[in-house]
C-alpha cells in the first residue's frame, strides 16, 4: 500500500527529496582562507607602518597652523627629542613644567630636583649631551606644549645650547588641528 | 590489481596531523581588535628648523642692528606684536580678527620701508609669559617671509 502525502498539488515525498538535494548542494560554507589572508596582511601592514616610539609619547599639544613646518616621511634616526609639557595637575604659567629627554623625565617637583632647579637644568643638559653623543649628526627636536610660556620652554633651549647642540627643530602642525 | 590497506594503515591515514585553524583565527582576530583599539595614533608633526647660538648669553652684542619683534600674550588668547618702533599689531583677538598672515603682510611692508634685506637679523623678544604658541607662530610667519636670520632672546 502506498500512501501519498499531498501538500498543495505536489506530492510531499517528492518535495522532501527535492529540498534535501537542494540543501545538500547549496549549503552555505564560510570560506575562511581568503579572510585569514587578509587579516594577516592587515597585521603585517600595521606592524610595518607603525613607528613605535617607546615611552616617548607624552601628552602634549604642539602649536598648529604653521605652514612652514616641514613634514618628513620618516622619523629622523639622529633626532633627540626634548619634550616640555605640563604636569598631571595641568600646570600653569607660574609652575614649572616637566622636561624629558627621550624617555627620561625631569620633574622639578620630584624628590631630586625640588628646590634645586639649577641641578635639573644641569642634568637636562648632560642628558641631551649624552644622547647626542650616540648620534652621527644629532638634531634636537623640541616638542613643547603650545599652552606653556616661553619662559618655561626656554630652559630646554638653554639646555640644548649648553650641550653644544645648536641645530634644533621645533615641532608644529602644518594645518590648524586640535591635537591630543 | 586491487590494493588492500591494513587496519593500521587505514588508521594512520585517518588520524593524520592537522593544524586546527579555528582557535588560531580566534586569537588572530582578538589580537587585531586589541591592537586597533589600543593603538594611539599620533598625528604627523612637522618641524620648523632653527639654530641656536653657540653660547646663549644675555648680552645684546649683535653686529647689525636687528629688527626687534616684541611679543606679549594677553589673557584673552590674543598676542600683541610690536615691530620695533614701526607699529603695534594685535593678532588673534576676537574683535579685530587679525591673523599671523596679515601680520606677515605688514611686516613685509615695514622691511621694505626700512630697506632691510632678508639676511638681516630679526630678533624675537617674547617675555617670560608669552605663550609658546605665539612664539612659534611668529617664527613660522618670519620663515614664510624667507627671513632666516632669526634670533631668540633669552628672558629672565
Amino acid at each position: 500500500m502506498r500512501i501519498d502525502f499531498y501538500r498543495g498539488s505536489e506530492p510531499f515525498n517528492t518535495m522532501i527529496k527535492k529540498h534535501s538535494i537542494l540543501r545538500f548542494h547549496s549549503e552555505p560554507q564560510f570560506n575562511m582562507t581568503p579572510m585569514i589572508d587578509v587579516v594577516f596582511l592587515l597585521i603585517i601592514f600595521f606592524m610595518l607602518i607603525c613607528q613605535f616610539i617607546v615611552r616617548e609619547n607624552y601628552t602634549l599639544a604642539v602649536p598648529d597652523d604653521c605652514p612652514s613646518a616641514v613634514v618628513t616621511n620618516q622619523l629622523d634616526r639622529n633626532a633627540v627629542t626634548v619634550s616640555v609639557f605640563p604636569g598631571d595637575d595641568g600646570g600653569g604659567d607660574d609652575k614649572l613644567p616637566l622636561y624629558a629627554v627621550r624617555a627620561s623625565v625631569f620633574d622639578p617637583y620630584g624628590q631630586k630636583y625640588k628646590n634645586n632647579f639649577p641641578l635639573l637644568l644641569a642634568d637636562l643638559t648632560d642628558s641631551i649631551a649624552d644622547q647626542s653623543s650616540a648620534k652621527v649628526a644629532p638634531l634636537i627636536h623640541i616638542r613643547a606644549d603650545r599652552n606653556l610660556t616661553y619662559g618655561q620652554v626656554q630652559n630646554a633651549l638653554l639646555a640644548s645650547a649648553g650641550a653644544g647642540q645648536t641645530k634644533i627643530q621645533i615641532a608644529a602642525f602644518r594645518s590648524e588641528k586640535v591635537a591630543e | 590489481m586491487k590494493h588492500y590497506h591494513s587496519i593500521r594503515q587505514r588508521f594512520a591515514s585517518s588520524s593524520r596531523m592537522q593544524i586546527r585553524m579555528i582557535p588560531m583565527i580566534d586569537v588572530v582576530f582578538l589580537l587585531l581588535i586589541f591592537f586597533l583599539m589600543t593603538a594611539n595614533f599620533r598625528p604627523r608633526e612637522g618641524f620648523l628648523p632653527a639654530e641656536l647660538p653657540r653660547q646663549i648669553t644675555r648680552s645684546d652684542l649683535v653686529e647689525l642692528e636687528p629688527l626687534l619683534i616684541y611679543l606679549q600674550s594677553r589673557p584673552d588668547g590674543s598676542c600683541v606684536v610690536d615691530i620695533g618702533d614701526a607699529g603695534s599689531f594685535t593678532v588673534g583677538s576676537p574683535e579685530e580678527r587679525g591673523s599671523f598672515s596679515d601680520l606677515g603682510v605688514e611686516l613685509k611692508k615695514i622691511i621694505a620701508q626700512q630697506g632691510r634685506n632678508l639676511d638681516d637679523p630679526v630678533k624675537l623678544v617674547p617675555n617670560a609669559l608669552t605663550k609658546w604658541d605665539h612664539v612659534v607662530k611668529t617664527y613660522d610667519m618670519l620663515w614664510q617671509l624667507d627671513l632666516r636670520n632669526i634670533i631668540f632672546t633669552m628672558v629672565e
